[in-house]
């Protein structure tokens, strides 16, 4: 079974031949090579695999590929300026060590993507909420905070 | 790879009603949230999805009459931030704002939160506490099904075969001069589940309780409405003593269960505590004197 799903992905318009039963995860691993985007609990609660579809955050784990359809999904891989610059929010976490194993790390930056987006200051407790999707078994949360509050606050 | 035969993507209510019917071990699929985690887990096999995210009815918030009409598809985070929701009924934007995280919240809808028949669901109690009427498409037509009858027993609910529920109504009059409020207790502050969730609202005449309504979810084996203490305390004066008699009450009526997440004892306890703050902030908003 294969079932051609056309979208548009960190920008560019693509359309990719999927198996119906396979998840958004898989197809932009598997499928376009964006190894960005993490499997790692499958059920939804780790957030490893999030990425924004039309700009909202979701895992994408628990996503058909199918839905892709029509839809504009960015994934780390689509943040860095074409000179390669890093994003606002890639290089906080650069910079504020938010970084351990780095696993978890993807998830957690299209996280506060969507977090930064909102154009709006949140406190350090609004923060904690806002990443409660995503889980970092290193445990390195303070310094994640630190990296999403720094670019909240600073635009 | 996920464990199903298919999943076909119909983009009207006719053409889904009909591949429900027709299409072998049928099940409908909304956001996926609940159902691609059963699938996972090898709760659910073979099934034909039906995947309805594409069917334009059963999307959009909008106010007719003053009636508020909440699309199936809708999410959590469209209905927490939603403006009519938040001046209407501002404890169904907070209890929408307790589901999960904000990955889930902005997949899961309010469509999938009822019909999957879990009691521990945080819109449901809400939704009983207004009345809310659910319009459900079939191959017989529309038809209005009341929430508080639509709950058979765990993971059931009254759906024929070929229904899909399209849309949540409440009615003017089941918001108005009612002032509501939703505690979810959870041991955790964000991705859990309710150990036990309360909403009630009232309407306060002077410093009377004019009216109440009293939902709970994991009060039982499905979401339910505190009937007895409704009775008990409508008409009466409010005051601590009445709070005390309210919880009280709502402890006798409420049968939760034991599971891996709490004991029953503990989620009466906890129904006790929460419905005699879920009232007092009530009766606040209303304008009681505390």
């Amino acid at each position: 079974m294969v079932e051609i799903v056309r979208c548009t992905v960190n920008g560019k318009p693509v359309e990719v031949a999927v198996d119906p039963r396979e998840s958004l995860t898989d197809m932009l691993r598997n499928r376009l090579g964006l190894t960005s985007v993490k499997k790692g609990c499958e059920v939804g609660e780790c957030g490893a695999c999030t990425v924004l579809v039309n700009g909202k955050s979701v895992t994408s784990c628990i996503q058909m590929a199918v839905w892709a359809e029509g839809k504009e999904i960015l994934t780390v891989e689509g943040l860095q300026a074409k000179d390669g610059t890093l994003s606002p929010l890639q290089q906080a976490f650069v910079d504020e060590a938010a970084v351990q194993c780095g696993f978890c790390t993807p998830g957690f930056i299209m996280a506060g993507v969507e977090i930064v987006s909102a154009g709006r200051k949140y406190s350090r407790e609004e923060i904690r909420l806002l990443i409660s999707g995503n889980i970092c078994r290193c445990t390195g949360y303070e310094n994640i905070i630190n990296a999403i509050e720094k670019v909240v606050n600073e635009q | 790879m996920y464990n199903f035969k298919n999943i076909f993507k119909p983009s009207t209510l006719e053409a889904a009603s009909k591949l429900l019917l027709e299409k072998e071990n049928a099940m409908i699929i909304a956001a996926g949230t609940d159902v691609l985690i059963q699938i996972r887990e090898g709760r659910l096999r073979d099934k034909n999805l039906i995947s309805i995210q594409d069917i334009p009815d059963i999307h959009g918030i909008k106010v007719v009459n003053g009636d508020l009409h909440i699309g199936a598809f809708e999410t959590f985070t469209n209905i927490q931030f939603n403006e009519d929701v938040n001046e209407l009924i501002p404890e169904l934007a907070l209890s929408a704002s307790t589901v999960g995280g904000p990955q889930i919240r902005n997949l899961g809808t309010i469509g999938g939160n009822i019909c999957n028949g879990i009691t521990s669901a945080d819109t449901p109690s809400t939704l009983f506490a207004h009345n809310a009427l659910l319009e459900i498409f079939g191959p017989s037509g529309i038809r209005y099904h009341e929430i508080t009858d639509f709950y058979v027993r765990f993971g059931v609910v009254k759906l024929e075969p070929g229904e899909i529920v399209t849309r949540v109504i409440i009615k003017a009059e089941e918001m108005d001069n009612y002032f509501g409020h939703y505690i979810k207790y959870a041991a955790r502050e964000a991705m859990d589940i309710a150990t036990s969730g309360c909403s009630i609202n009232v309407k306060m005449n002077g410093n009377v309780v004019e009216d109440i309504r009293i939902g709970f979810a994991s009060g039982g084996p499905i979401p339910m409405r505190a009937y007895n203490t409704e009775k008990l305390i409508k008409g009466k004066e409010f005051n601590e003593a009445l709070v005390k008699e309210l919880g009280d009450s709502c402890k006798g009526e409420v049968n939760p269960h034991s599971s891996w997440d709490a004991q029953r004892d503990f989620r009466l306890q906890i129904t006790h505590e929460i419905s005699m703050r879920v009232f007092k902030e009530a009766v606040r908003q209303a304008g009681g004197v505390i």
